[in-house]
């Protein structure tokens, strides 16, 4: 469990986190997602104690970190894969770390196996690929077995397999009962692994909720509608107080077009067409990837207020 | 690559007893940091290179250019100097490197901010830099000190004019110069502490050690004379090597004393260093 309570960071005149409060809770994996530059990093640091707060607490397990008696048992963390002397080799690297928090030598070579870096574990660092680079500062994350995770941007630069491989680790790090949180600013990968989301945009917080939860509240929720009759579908959607538009302004030779309706619900529109006698050739509710909805709510971050992501026009897509 | 192993593998050491991360493990660490990298060992195969080649060459050429000598020379001659001040002076070039390094690699690397989440206890995982480094380096410069003298000495026997280690001044000067040394890279730790740049911490260790005392030649005498006794560099290392009576530096401090001022310095530089590192962000 991480808890912040009203977490504030300021560079100069800068606001780089801006009154930040929520809590993380064990079992899920937690997505911390922003556009760059929107103070995840920050966020994650103050969590650690490596950056003081200016305004605000934040807690690891009821404690601020600095306080954890050995802190390695309790949170693993990888800010950056690339923090680390290129001269020495990744045994030696890791086992520096255990050492400060008394974790035996054989828990090393535990995670060397576990993260596959047996065979390179006395090779030095330098010569290492951004994907092998990220393995050793998981396995450094891993060292005292903690209940709390936290990864800052772990899939930078990996190939598909590295980002399978730690989509894998961390579903499966959450189902054993642990705390993950793990920062993205790539929302299609959040989708596929993460359970519950934490949006933030200019150090503020745009949405705390479930990630279906996020998706269905964007106002990017449309009904697709392909008609022969597209300016008495118009009419009538206009009529009803929904909005019609053509996102592709080419008619059909029998004059169809494919119009996008908002502020109606699917069915809404079909009882709409049936009522008028207009005929439909084809009806779904758009698909919103979380890309989008993300990029929607980070736009202009300040015209949303936390845990509001929504419009009331939410509903779930599925084709028709 | 191997796929990930689920479930109970990924535990492991939850079962040890957890003492609370403190001085000990932070000290084992260090030690394995230092090391785990080859410019420790580069550094301290240098360091005891220069200054046994610098022992030679000095102790060789006087044995040399004895017979053509004065009587008041080689009356000048200090065995003990000639054998020691290469170390004290070419160590202190090549420590200064180690000492900032120690801390400004953690900084160039972004290795401190993993040090400090795995040890939150700054105050800790400084303490444990400074005592390694500073175990490292006496562990490197005593052999190098005393190797430095009987290899000179060696040199010096054939005319008789070699020092042993019971006449007066020796085993202080011999002893003097490995400490310098070592503070020398402590010195360069708090100053690399401050500054968390390898290049800016070494250029200003240099800048305090070499280039202040000499431009301080420039002031006027009584100030000079000041300036050397309180400065660190300049005089103090003929000023803690000397063994002949007529050696010594009149202005300045005694041997000893005249190391305790570095020491000072070193002292404070480490306490700015702690400070710096306790209070800004990582």
């Amino acid at each position: 469990m991480i808890e912040a309570i009203g977490l504030t960071k300021r560079y100069g005149s800068t606001v780089a986190v801006d009154d930040l409060s929520f809590s993380i809770r064990p079992g899920v994996v937690t997505g911390f997602l922003g556009p760059n530059g929107a103070g995840k990093t920050t966020t994650m640091r103050l969590i650690l104690s490596l950056d003081k707060p200016s305004a605000g607490t934040v807690t690891v397990g009821g404690k601020p970190y600095a306080q954890l008696a050995s802190p390695m048992r309790e949170v693993g963390a990888l800010l950056d894969a690339k923090a680390m002397h290129g001269g020495r080799s990744a045994r030696s690297h890791l086992l520096c770390l255990a050492q400060t928090n008394n974790i035996p030598a054989s828990r090393v070579d535990e995670v060397l196996g576990i993260v596959g870096l047996t065979d390179v574990a006395h090779k030095r660092s330098k010569g290492f690929s951004l994907g092998m680079s990220q393995r050793v500062g998981i396995a450094g994350a891993l060292l005292g077995d903690p209940q709390i995770l936290m990864f800052d941007e772990p899939v930078n630069g990996l190939d598909p397999e590295g980002i399978r491989w730690i989509r894998t680790l961390m579903q499966s790090l959450a189902a054993e009962g642990r705390t993950v949180l793990v920062s993205s600013h790539l929302m299609s990968e959040m989708e596929n692994t993460a359970d519950h989301l934490i949006v933030i945009g200019r150090g503020r917080l745009i949405a705390d909720c479930g990630i279906s939860e996020f998706i269905a509240g964007s106002q990017r929720q449309a009904v697709l509608v392909r008609t022969p009759q597209p300016s008495a579908l118009s009419a009538a959607i206009a009529s009803a107080g929904g909005t019609a538009n053509a996102p592709t302004d080419t008619a059909g030779a029998d004059g169809e077009a494919a119009i996008e309706v908002r502020g109606l619900t699917q069915d809404q529109v079909a009882d709409l067409a049936f009522a008028h006698g207009i005929r439909l050739h084809h009806l779904s509710t758009s698909k919103v990837s979380l890309e989008q909805a993300f990029m929607e709510l980070t736009a202009d971050s300040l015209d949303y207020q936390a845990n509001q992501p929504g419009r009331p026009t939410a509903f779930n897509g599925t084709e028709a | 690559m191997a796929a990930v192993t689920s479930g109970g593998a990924l535990r492991g050491v939850r079962p040890v007893r957890a003492r609370r991360a403190g001085f000990t493990g932070a000290i084992r660490s260090e030690f394995t940091k230092i090391r785990s990298v080859r410019s420790t060992y580069a550094s301290i195969g240098v360091m005891l290179l220069a200054s046994i080649i610098w022992a030679v060459v000095f102790c060789a050429g006087t044995s040399a250019h004895w017979a053509q000598m004065s009587a008041q020379a080689r009356g000048a001659v200090d065995p003990t100097q000639n054998s020691v001040s290469g170390l004290a002076l070419l160590g202190q070039l090549v420590i200064v490197v180690l000492g900032a390094l120690t801390i400004t690699s953690e900084y160039s690397t972004g290795m401190m901010r993993t040090s400090l989440t795995v040890l939150p206890r700054r105050g800790i995982v400084y303490g444990s830099k400074a005592m390694v480094l500073a175990a490292v380096a006496l562990a490197a410069t005593f052999p190098a000190s005393f190797l430095s003298f009987f290899i000179g000495q060696r040199f010096l026997t054939g005319i008789h004019a070699g020092a042993t280690l019971s006449q007066p001044g020796v085993l202080r000067a011999v002893t003097e110069a490995a400490l310098l040394v070592t503070l020398a890279g402590l010195f360069a730790l708090g100053l690399g502490a401050v500054l968390r740049n390898t290049a800016g911490a070494i250029a200003a260790a240099y800048g305090c050690l070499f280039l202040i005392p000499e431009l301080s030649r420039a002031l006027p005498t009584p100030w000079l004379n000041d300036a050397q006794r309180w400065l660190p560099g300049g005089y103090l290392v003929p000023q803690i090597t000397y063994t002949n009576p007529q050696g010594g530096i009149p202005h300045m401090f005694s041997p000893w004393v005249q190391l305790a001022v570095f020491a000072g310095y070193t002292a404070a530089l480490l306490v700015a260093g702690a400070i710096v590192l306790r209070r800004r962000d990582a």
